[in-house]
């Protein structure tokens, strides 16, 4: 019984401490507003970085992994994008 | 290769490396308490000395850094790093960060990995490599509780960023102020 009241009361504060499910898909990457995020397990976005990609004299785009093994949505340099648009 | 597993192309002098770091603390606001400062008080307060019990890695529990005894120069300009990008981020957001760092394990790997990412954006600007993923999960696969999706969210932010600092783009503030220090006053230490 306590471990049950301790595993609710963590997972209520844990819910409160990140607020809402932004509904992503876990491992996912996206452009907003500017700026890469990447989506946690829980499908919460979570931002890369402290600028946004423009102040960085970058954008944001679909670029391939430096590991070569997927495209990622990051900062990158304009020529090295795949998709100039910003993804969603 | 550096026994952190970092390639570094020159060591730093440890005079460099105690320069860098007091300039660090003092632009992102760290109190540094190091293990002899800690043990001493703890001797003569306590009449133990904890660091003789647990061995403490050097943590930052923002604005406090702890320092381990001996660390080499590539160790603490590492360590320097790691803890100004964490200070940054507790300082941008004080409140907010202690809930999310303590209340949450995938809060806490968010900002784990933000600061390995200042720390890959220095010694990217240092050797010009990228190493492995699974070496730059090292660090935060020990002593910070965080679970499987924890460590893989850590991850994701790491690639991402990994890729965008091959394009040598710095996307922290820590990294941004580490490299700019550098370039000044050790531009040999720089590829």
């Amino acid at each position: 019984m306590n471990l049950m009241m301790t595993v609710l009361f963590a997972v209520l504060i844990g819910c409160r401490v990140l607020g809402p499910v932004d509904g992503c898909v876990p491992g996912a990457t996206i452009c907003k507003n500017g700026a890469p995020y990447v989506c946690s397990q829980s499908s919460r976005l979570t931002r890369v970085g402290d600028k946004t990609c423009a102040e960085l004299g970058a954008v944001c785009c679909e670029t391939l992994s430096v590991y070569g093994n997927k495209n990622v949505f990051a900062c990158a340099r304009q020529d090295r994008c795949i998709v100039t648009d910003g993804g969603h | 290769m550096h026994r952190n597993g970092w390639w570094s192309l020159i060591t730093p002098t440890q005079d460099i490396a105690n320069r860098f770091h007091e300039h660090l603390m003092g632009v992102f606001g760290g109190f540094v308490i190091t293990e002899s400062m800690l043990s001493g008080a703890a001797g003569v307060l306590l009449h133990v000395d904890p660091t003789k019990i647990f061995q403490l890695d050097s943590r930052t529990i923002p604005p406090v850094v702890y320092l381990r005894d001996g660390l080499l120069p590539d160790e603490l300009m590492d360590v320097s790093v790691n803890a100004a990008s964490l200070l940054s981020q507790f300082w941008s957001k004080p409140l907010e960060y202690m809930k999310r760092f303590f209340g949450s394990s995938e809060g806490r790997a968010g900002y784990l990995a933000h600061a390995r990412v200042s720390a890959l954006e220095v010694s990217f600007a240092r050797t010009k490599n990228i190493p492995p993923l699974d070496d730059l999960m090292l660090p935060l696969k020990r002593g910070h509780l965080l679970g499987d999706g924890d460590l893989q969210l850590a991850r994701d932010i790491l690639e991402n960023a990994a890729t965008s600092i091959s394009q040598d783009i710095v996307l922290t503030k820590a990294g941004h102020e580490a490299i700019a220090w550098l370039r000044v006053n050790a531009p040999d230490l720089l590829a």
